[in-house]
């Protein structure tokens, strides 16, 4: 996994907002909104980071159909950036830059633009980066796009035969 | 529990023996779950703060947990007019997701992370209730040895093990401690319980402060069931019944001080919804405790700017309890998520120090630890029914400290020392001993280049050469930070809690503790509101 100092230093600032895999969230309905509404917090290019991210790390299948992609993770995740502090807001942006042109150097393209496979390769690599910073930043990330797909209603209802008091009930 | 190395195999399971307490012997003061599912709410104490306002009272409480909230008990007992201040929300906001809970419920939203060694998340509660509202109630009481070592350090025979047992008996039979029932155990705790039988270990179903608990699995949301005694059920509602006032949502910025003299606190009100800082607080106070944890309190000191007053201890000495976590998958069904949060434990003899003890955590969360993402996303999925863990903490030799960055935030900085990580992988290798007794398969753990693993021993050799900035790290039990001490130079507060540095300062929260616990600390925390709140009291 090649990546620029630039884009290693803006990963490592942002793993202190991450790494704690508990920030904030979460309205109610973030996943109902129109295809076309505003986002509060996100620009359109780091909506596409976030959804890109969410397709890497959870694709659907037997298990759950829902795909990561088609999870809304982007309203998710615009909705927990207007919960937190200015800070933690500014590094978790700034991680999605650098992971949206760290792909450059790693697979070739930006991040958005990859093929879905690519992406994948991509933020695998970087959850098993040798450099813990980096790997905690990612798994941080993760973490709290997972919290967002594990409440999705499409996903809530099977997790609640699991943890059923946690979800869905 | 360093010190109980050396000990015969009986003095050693009699030691073990007294960090449960009586709990659970006939007898034992149970008070009824039903009164506890039915408490006075507390929020009835909450009164609004409109507009800027000043007002005197003779004691003011920073900080609503279980440290604040044994305290304002105390003092209320006692007959003073007493009003505690919280940051977080009046009402509990439990959802059915941990972001969520995050969001309301933990300090700086759950992104509080120490550098040092490593990245390591650092996690506290706030609201009424504090951590106590998101913790899963473990009721330990730390070993003879500490305490004792407590009651030698600072000259003090009444922080001896058995002078302090009245007071654990007291706190524990508000709380409703009593070992983790059969009947809501769930197979996560049994399948630990079966593994620590079949290698003859002590340990068992664990003491935690859940009277009415039903083994729904997501103490770390809140419970929803309101069967946790945590503190805005059980010591808060008590204190309000003797006069306690209570303003949630203010945050406590600053402290009056005039000439070396405290006379009250500076808040703001904030906006448990949105964090907008509203109407000005002014309270003046004869006596002012902090309890706003052992991150709160130093990072509050130091944001005031006080720090270096109280001694050159102040946000020193951070102790955490760090540990790591396995993840194993059986060829049973375990439903993690059924059953008591965590509620098996035990004890190695070859590892003093070292607390293993069920793990849960969300579902995403024990994926990604597993590293069942991608490609093995939907893989990990299928194996959620079938998936069990344990983590361990270790009473750390390690250190770090806390101070405030210039907008509030806590500075934080953890140091490990290489004894406590050789301990956490001796530890885990015990664990997964433990869980492959008990029936589990595959081994997974959170740490940077150790692959799956069906062989304790096997484990053990890729655990070897690892440093701890492989492993992904999480603690959730900060102390030590403003530490008691028999003189400015040893510590920030005397014996009974009393700042040195400052006149009419105390401390109140598990940022007293002299040492490292061992045990987790909401037990201790309670003990020690309990002693400063009434020693203050006596003061008069």
């Amino acid at each position: 996994m090649r990546l620029s100092r630039r884009h290693l230093l803006a990963l490592i600032g942002a793993a202190g907002a991450v790494a704690a895999a508990g920030a904030a969230t979460v309205g109610l309905n973030w996943w109902d909104q129109a295809a076309d509404a505003p986002f509060g917090a996100l620009e359109a290019e780091e909506a596409a980071v976030v959804r890109a991210v969410g397709a890497a790390a959870f694709p659907g299948g037997p298990s759950i159909a829902l795909h990561g992609r088609d999870a809304d993770l982007d309203r998710f995740f615009d909705v927990l950036l207007l919960a937190l502090p200015a800070t933690q807001r500014k590094l978790l942006k700034l991680l999605l830059h650098a992971l949206e042109y760290g792909a450059v150097l790693d697979q070739g393209g930006r991040l958005s633009a990859l093929p879905e496979q690519q992406q994948r390769a991509f933020v695998m690599g970087l959850l098993g980066h040798p450099i813990s910073e980096v790997r905690g930043a990612m798994q941080g990330l993760v973490v709290l796009l997972g919290m967002g797909y594990t409440t999705h209603p499409e996903v809530a209802p099977i997790m609640a035969t699991w943890h059923r008091c946690g979800y869905g009930q | 529990m360093s010190e109980l190395k050396g000990l015969s195999p009986e003095a050693w399971r009699r030691a073990i023996a007294e960090t449960i307490g009586p709990c659970g012997q006939p007898g034992y003061p149970t008070p009824d779950p039903l009164a506890l599912l039915q408490p006075a709410p507390p929020a009835a104490g909450v009164e609004a703060v409109p507009t800027d306002r000043e007002v005197t009272v003779e004691v003011v409480v920073v900080g609503g947990g279980p440290g604040g909230g044994s305290a304002a008990l105390a003092l209320c007992a006692a007959g003073l007019d007493v009003l505690l201040l919280e940051e977080g929300p009046a009402r509990s906001y439990f959802r059915k997701n941990y972001a969520h809970t995050a969001r309301y419920h933990m300090q700086e939203a759950g992104t509080m992370v120490a550098r040092g060694s490593a990245m390591m998340p650092i996690a506290a509660g706030r609201g009424l209730g504090g951590s106590s509202l998101v913790n899963s109630a473990l009721s330990f009481r730390p070993p003879r040895q500490v305490l004792d070592h407590w009651a030698s350090l600072l000259d003090d025979p009444t922080l001896s093990f058995d002078a302090l047992q009245p007071l654990y008996d007291e706190v524990s039979g508000i709380v409703g401690v009593g070992i983790t029932r059969a009947e809501i155990s769930g197979e996560n705790n049994d399948l630990i319980v079966r593994g620590i039988e079949k290698l003859g270990l002590v340990g068992g179903l664990a003491p935690r402060g859940t009277p009415g608990c039903v083994g729904c699995g997501v103490c770390y949301f809140g419970c929803p069931s309101g069967g946790k005694g945590s503190t805005n059920l059980t010591f808060l509602p008590r204190a309000t019944q003797l006069g306690l006032r209570i303003q949630a949502e203010v945050k406590v910025e600053g402290l009056l001080v005039e000439g070396g003299v405290v006379r009250g606190v500076r808040a703001v009100t904030v906006d448990p919804h949105t964090g907008a800082r509203g109407a000005t607080l002014t309270v003046r106070a004869q006596q002012v405790v902090l309890s706003a944890g052992a991150v709160g309190t130093p990072r509050l000191l130091w944001h005031a700017g006080l720090g270096p007053q109280l001694g050159p201890h102040t946000g020193e000495h951070l102790q955490v309890h760090p540990g790591s976590t396995i993840v194993a998958i059986c060829d049973h069904e375990v439903q993690m998520w059924k059953g008591a949060t965590q509620g098996a434990y035990f004890h190695h003899p070859d590892l003093p120090g070292v607390l293993p003890h069920t793990f849960s955590a969300p579902p995403e969360a024990c994926l990604v630890a597993a590293g069942f993402l991608g490609d093995r996303w939907q893989e990990g999925l299928a194996l959620l029914p079938r998936m069990c863990g344990m983590l361990l903490m270790v009473s750390d030799k390690g250190e770090g400290r806390v101070r405030a960055f210039g907008d509030g935030r806590a500075d934080l900085v953890y140091n490990f020392a290489d004894e406590d990580v050789d301990r956490i992988k001796r530890g885990l290798v015990e664990v997964a001993k433990v869980l492959q007794a008990g029936g589990a398969k595959d081994l997974y753990v959170p740490i940077h280049g150790v692959p799956m693993s069906r062989d304790p021993e096997a484990l053990a050799a890729h655990l070897h050469d690892r440093t701890i900035r492989d492993f992904t790290l999480y603690a959730a039990h900060p102390m030590g930070t403003c530490r008691m001490g028999a003189r400015i130079e040893d510590g920030v507060v005397d014996r009974q809690g009393r700042a040195f540095g400052l006149e009419n300062l105390w401390i109140a929260d598990a940022s007293v503790f002299p040492s490292s616990l061992g045990v987790n600390p909401q037990l201790s925390t309670m003990v020690m509101g309990t002693r400063v709140g009434r020693a203050l009291a006596a003061r008069g």
